[in-house]
């Protein structure tokens, strides 16, 4: 994949900086290339934005998987290999629920708490689903300040939210 | 950690979803400082985290005030929104019920651009990807054309059956996405397990938790495997990330998403995907696919269709 091997070294640099270690960004560097490779794709043409996004999102799997390994070791040792029909722990399922239900209701809370318009940016753009341009043309704002609107929410949700489970 | 940092941080995040992101300078802005790192780390998960709350929270605020009017679908001029249409009219006039509030028949559908939650009888619900269509008749049969989420809430009295094309799905107290079109399936389990029947097969395959199963025809049984983490339910996110799945399905999940036809068929539709596609318009998200892909778009009508250079 040319681009790749173009921007190998680039994609290093940028994962040695995102994850702060250059073994573990060389082992994602891997990682990302093989995951290129059985997508079975053509020649890419401008495909470093996707590069750096795959990158991304590789660093954020990784960091996701840390995190449910801790939480899913015990639950899934206890229902068997990929033969079983056993049903899932219903206490499991509803111990899930409940904790999904209580995080969904503390972001509720801290977002009602948003400042006016950067509730209402970050509102249409996670609930509703539009797109940054979308939103920008339905408030005749700029580009730039629906992602500034997103990243106040952000700031103030990372605030009132520390010391959960981020 | 300062907010400006962490603010800082959350403007480089929210710029990534714009194409024209300075990659080199987020670099360079991450070099500077291992606070850079850390604060940018709490907001990517963070921001993950209310990704996954999404479903959760639109229910929640569904409840809170009731759901503004949005008015966006665009359905004019395209055949297979008419379709779906069609199967809406079909079912006032065929299932009509004289019961209000008591409905036998009911169609969901997600707008472009849009996902829907729908309470399904007995407690389960189903989150709907953006163009998604979900029919639910008499005696709880659900009936899916596109993608969905389902947790369902067992009920062996009541087991629950999700038709996708020629395939039913069959549940054993469980939670999983499904997405089905042009004949293919592919069914990811998250918790529990699920059996897939297929019309033109016999026997049933059971999937269990973390694990994916991949059909590409019906008569032809499929592959099951590893649940890669990062496809499942990205969607809900906006995102659209894929680890070997039928092109096919990739296509069909952008035409609905856009709310205007993107069409590809014979052997691409059947070639493994894998990758991360940016949210964007039909041109933007159709152009990335061909870079990815290597394959070319041609516009018929007012369709785009995706095909082979050598015209394969």
């Amino acid at each position: 994949m040319q681009i790749y091997q173009e921007s190998r070294g680039e994609l290093l640099r940028f994962l040695t900086a995102r994850v702060g270690d250059r073994a573990e960004a060389e082992d994602l560097l891997h990682d990302l290339w093989l995951r290129i490779q059985s997508a079975d794709a053509g020649p890419i043409a401008n495909g470093r934005s996707y590069l750096y996004r795959a990158a991304q999102n590789l660093v954020l799997d990784r960091a996701r998987a840390r995190q449910r390994r801790l939480v899913r070791e015990t639950a899934w040792s206890e229902r068997g290999d990929d033969h079983t029909t056993e049903p899932a722990d219903p206490r499991a399922d509803i111990e899930a629920e409940i904790a999904a239900r209580e995080n969904a209701a503390a972001l509720a809370a801290a977002m009602a708490k948003l400042p006016e318009k950067a509730g209402l940016v970050f509102r249409l753009h996670k609930i509703d689903g539009l797109r940054h341009a979308e939103i920008a043309a339905r408030l005749g704002i700029s580009r730039s300040g629906v992602e500034k609107h997103i990243a106040t929410a952000m700031t103030h949700l990372r605030r009132a939210l520390d010391g959960g489970t981020t | 950690m300062t907010d400006a940092i962490t603010e800082a941080a959350a403007r480089w995040h929210a710029a990534q979803a714009d194409d024209a992101m300075d990659w080199d300078g987020f670099t360079v802005w991450l070099e500077e400082s291992p606070a850079h790192r850390t604060a940018y780390d709490a907001v990517a998960l963070l921001d993950d985290r209310i990704d996954r709350a999404v479903p959760a929270l639109r229910d929640l605020m569904r409840e809170d005030e009731p759901v503004r009017p949005r008015g966006r679908l665009r359905l004019v001029g395209w055949g297979a929104a008419a379709a779906v249409l069609l199967v809406g009219a079909i079912g006032l006039g065929t299932w009509h019920t004289a019961r209000p509030g008591a409905a036998e028949v009911a169609l969901y559908r997600a707008p472009a651009g849009q996902t829907r939650a729908v309470a399904l009888p007995n407690g389960s619900r189903a989150t709907l990807a953006p163009g998604a269509t979900l029919r639910v008749s008499a005696g709880a049969q659900v009936a899916l054309e596109g993608k969905g989420y389902f947790e369902i809430r067992h009920d062996p009295a009541h087991p629950f059956t999700v038709t996708a094309g020629a395939y039913q799905i069959r549940d054993i107290g469980t939670r999983f996405e499904l997405v089905s079109d042009a004949g293919m399936l592919r069914v990811a389990v998250a918790e529990g397990t699920v059996g897939v029947t297929s019309r033109a097969a016999n026997g049933e395959v059971l999937v269990s938790a973390g694990r994916t199963l991949t059909a590409f025809a019906p008569d032809q049984f499929a592959e099951v495997r590893t649940t890669p983490p990062a496809p499942m339910a990205a969607w809900r996110g906006g995102r659209f990330s894929y680890d070997n799945e039928p092109l096919g399905l990739v296509v069909a999940d952008i035409s609905r998403y856009v709310g205007a036809p993107v069409l590809i068929d014979g052997a691409p539709a059947r070639r493994r995907f894998s990758g991360i596609i940016a949210p964007g318009s039909r041109a933007v998200m159709v152009r990335n696919l061909e870079q990815l892909t290597g394959l070319d778009a041609t516009t018929e009508g007012d369709a785009i269709r995706l095909g082979d250079r050598t015209g394969g």
